[in-house]
């Protein structure tokens, strides 16, 4: 499902017109970037969780180079699915 | 950012609180509306669908394989069904955005790869002027087994003189020279050999002496007393060689004497007591490297392979000194070494006497003053054994003249450095300086190096000249090759897009207005029914069985005579198509008034209104004010259906779709 399909849906769904829902979306997007940038973990129920997680640094070995990198620490963003929507996906058949 | 005691888990409330604060939206909708969001993609996942949202990421349900774990407290496996995972794939934006703080940070390559070094003992000692730091420079590996490969090819073009003289001298140096694992196992058999013979012949002495005796220092002593020059020395050295290698020669065939056996022993414990990590010295080397005994406990530093042939020579130097000990000891009869130098000198005349014919003279004279060379070096020698004793000295002098014919370079040698001999000292590479032979060789080599030079200058010129006429001529002709080549390039480009496009288009529409122009015809005689009319019905089917016939062979043979055939042919209904085709078209006259829609086409209604999908670009002549581009038609836009000629929009008319395809081509451009 692409974006404007997703857009299309809740429209129908909400019964109002797409312009305001792709208004809406791109506030949604922001808030969530904004706090997770911050470094906050935002949690939607029923539906899981984002959240920052900080990847250490490390040192990787190349055996076909014979090269050893040593690989910079970085921040990536993390989702963990609820439990309820893991048994829903889960539950199909 | 990442201050972790600042992080807080935001609730949905929190953030329908925020999302209300950023917007103008009421709260209730803003709820809503995430709810609805979290709805939608969890019934996206649910049916197995990703959803993207856009500046946030790909939401995806994905599958994981069923595992085994082995539980190591039950000792059993247990199987973990698959099941499906939410995974999430956040965008570049996103990803970009939370990892600013350690975006200017970027891999860096360490340069600290796990050297291993393989070669231990004997290779490495080999290679390096350096062991230790072998290991640390991994880059000085290259060059070091590029210097390796030198050595050896070194080696081998050096090996060929003295082998050659010494081909059956002795069998030692030679299995020192081409494997060093023989060596091993010889020495090892040596050395038992030796032992039986010392024990059996009370040798002990000598080789107590051999050990005893510091090789380098009694050659130092020798400087300091008689001022003999390391030149000098170096010729003790190479004659030592010979002189054991004989000895050796003489007592491995002949195995008569107690006292050769004690010498060949004694030979063998000084290999004996070679580490093994003693190179094959090449023979080139072996001169070289006897200058440098008086660095002899300071040559780990130096190149291995200097250090070995020094080793080698001293011990062999020893050895001779050991000799003169034992001969005096055990009192030599005299003609056996005597018989061996002859066979040996013969040997040696034979070989030398080829090279250098003009030199044999001069060997007699420098003999003598070798037999003086050679009694100051056996005095040298005595010294150092510890032995004075002239009858012996007698002996040896006897022996050494002959042994002198094997280094006749090195006689020469000797009697040039002599007169340097105080100057040389320190010079160690004096080594290098060319004796007469040398020289007179040199200039041989010379002439013949300049004879060349000269034949390679003269196929040089030839060669430039021949290249500076080819080149004019290129010039030359070049332009008219250059016009041949365009033209045909042209010609087979031309061949080629007659054959593919035009040709084919061509027998379509020929073959369609001889069908229409028949058609015409007919009509016209039957509406004039006149004597004319038959008269050119007759000049049709002439025209008519002409033209198949031209089609024919354009078909079968697409060359220039039939094209010009069919275009003659054709000239003839030109007239025809351009009466149906070339008129302006004026789309006065409408059929239908239709507003477009969506899933509406051109092509559609072409079909609907002149049979066939190909006709739209007639529809689109007609309104080209209102349709800026024909793939895309506004929806609500007025379109006019044009009538149309029907031989024009003709379905079954080959010509009038391959006038339309031309047109539509013209249009989608």
């Amino acid at each position: 499902m692409s974006h404007k399909e997703l857009i299309d849906n809740i429209s129908l769904k909400m019964n109002i017109p797409k312009s305001e829902v792709m208004e809406m979306m791109a506030l949604f997007t922001n808030v969530v970037k904004e706090r997770l940038s911050v470094g906050d973990k935002i949690d939607f129920p029923n539906f899981g969780t984002l959240q920052v997680l900080k990847k250490e640094e490390k040192i990787i070995y190349d055996e076909i180079t014979k090269t050893k990198t040593l690989v910079p620490p970085r921040l990536v963003v993390d989702y963990q699915e609820s439990n309820i929507l893991k048994q829903k996906i889960n539950a199909k058949p | 950012m990442n201050g972790n005691e600042n992080n807080m888990t935001i609730s949905i409330d929190d953030f329908v609180g925020l999302l209300v604060k950023k917007s103008n939206v009421s709260e209730q909708l803003v709820e809503e509306f995430v709810k609805v969001l979290l709805a939608t993609i969890e019934d996206a996942l649910i049916v197995g669908d990703t959803v993207k949202v856009k500046g946030l990421g790909e939401f995806e349900s994905q599958w994981n394989e069923s595992k085994e774990i082995f539980d190591p407290q039950t000792q059993q496996f247990t199987t973990i069904s698959g099941d499906y995972n939410v995974m999430f794939r956040p965008a570049e934006s996103l990803r970009a955005l939370i990892n600013e703080p350690f975006a200017h940070l970027e891999p860096i390559i360490l340069n600290v790869p796990n050297f291993k070094p393989t070669k231990i003992g004997l290779s490495s000692d080999k290679d390096t002027h350096s062991g230790g730091k072998k290991d640390a420079n991994e880059p000085l590996k290259v060059f070091q087994d590029q210097a390796k490969e030198i050595k050896d090819l070194l080696y081998e073009i050096g090996s060929m003189k003295p082998i050659a003289g010494q081909q059956n001298t002795s069998s030692e140096a030679k299995s020192d020279i081409s494997n060093p694992v023989k060596n091993e196992n010889d020495k090892s058999s040596d050395i038992s050999v030796t032992k039986v013979d010392v024990e059996q012949k009370a040798t002990t002495i000598t080789r107590t002496d051999v050990v005893n005796e510091p090789t380098e220092t009694s050659i130092s002593e020798e400087k300091n007393q008689i001022k003999l020059d390391k030149l000098p020395q170096q010729n003790i050295s190479v004659r030592m060689d010979l002189v054991g290698t004989v000895v050796d020669d003489k007592e491995i065939t002949a195995s008569e004497d107690d006292m050769s056996f004690d010498d060949f022993d004694v030979v063998c414990d000084f290999s004996k007591k070679e580490p093994l990590q003693n190179d094959i010295p090449s023979p080139l080397f072996t001169t070289i490297e006897t200058n440098r005994t008086d660095g002899l406990p300071e040559n780990d530093t130096l190149p291995t392979s200097t250090s070995v042939s020094l080793t080698v020579d001293v011990e062999k130097t020893l050895a001779e000194s050991t000799l003169s000990t034992i001969k005096e000891s055990d009192s030599i009869v005299e003609e056996e070494p005597m018989e061996t130098n002859d066979v040996a000198t013969n040997e040696v005349h034979t070989l030398y006497g080829t090279e250098d014919d003009c030199q044999q003279e001069e060997k007699n004279e420098e003999e003598i003053s070798i037999l003086e060379d050679v009694e100051e070096e056996i005095d040298l020698v005595a010294e150092n054994t510890g032995v004075s004793s002239s009858d012996n000295f007698l002996e040896i002098t006897e022996e050494l003249p002959p042994q002198k014919k094997y280094t006749d370079e090195g006689v020469v040698y000797t009697i040039d450095t002599e007169d340097d001999l105080e100057a040389s000292i320190d010079d160690d590479d004096m080594i290098e300086t060319n004796p007469i032979d040398e020289q007179n060789d040199i200039e041989e080599k010379e002439n013949e190096a300049a004879e060349e030079n000269r034949k390679n200058r003269f196929w040089l010129y030839y060669i430039i000249g021949a290249s500076v006429i080819f080149g004019i001529l290129v010039f030359l002709f070049s332009p008219k090759l250059l016009q041949q080549m365009n033209n045909k390039k042209k010609a087979t480009k031309f061949d080629y897009i007659a054959d593919s496009v035009s040709e084919a288009l061509k027998i379509q529409q020929i073959k369609d207005s001889i069908y229409e122009l028949k058609l015409e015809e007919e009509k016209e005689e039957n509406q004039k029914m006149g004597s004319d009319t038959l008269i050119e019905n007759e000049r049709m089917d002439t025209t008519d069985t002409l033209v198949p016939a031209a089609l024919r062979e354009f078909d079968s043979t697409s060359s220039s005579t039939s094209k010009e055939q069919i275009s003659t042919t054709s000239k003839n209904e030109s007239t025809a198509e351009t009466n149906i085709f070339s008129v302006p078209r004026t789309y006065d006259e409408v059929v239908d008034v239709i507003t477009f829609n969506r899933g509406m086409n051109m092509s559609v209604l072409a079909r609907k209104y002149y049979g066939h999908t190909d006709f739209w670009v007639y529809i689109y002549e007609a309104n080209r004010l209102a349709i800026k581009d024909p793939n895309n038609i506004p929806v609500g836009t007025k379109l006019k259906i044009p009538k149309m000629d029907k031989r024009i929009v003709d379905p079954n008319s080959k010509l009038s779709i391959a006038y339309a395809l031309e047109l539509k081509k013209k249009y989608l451009r």
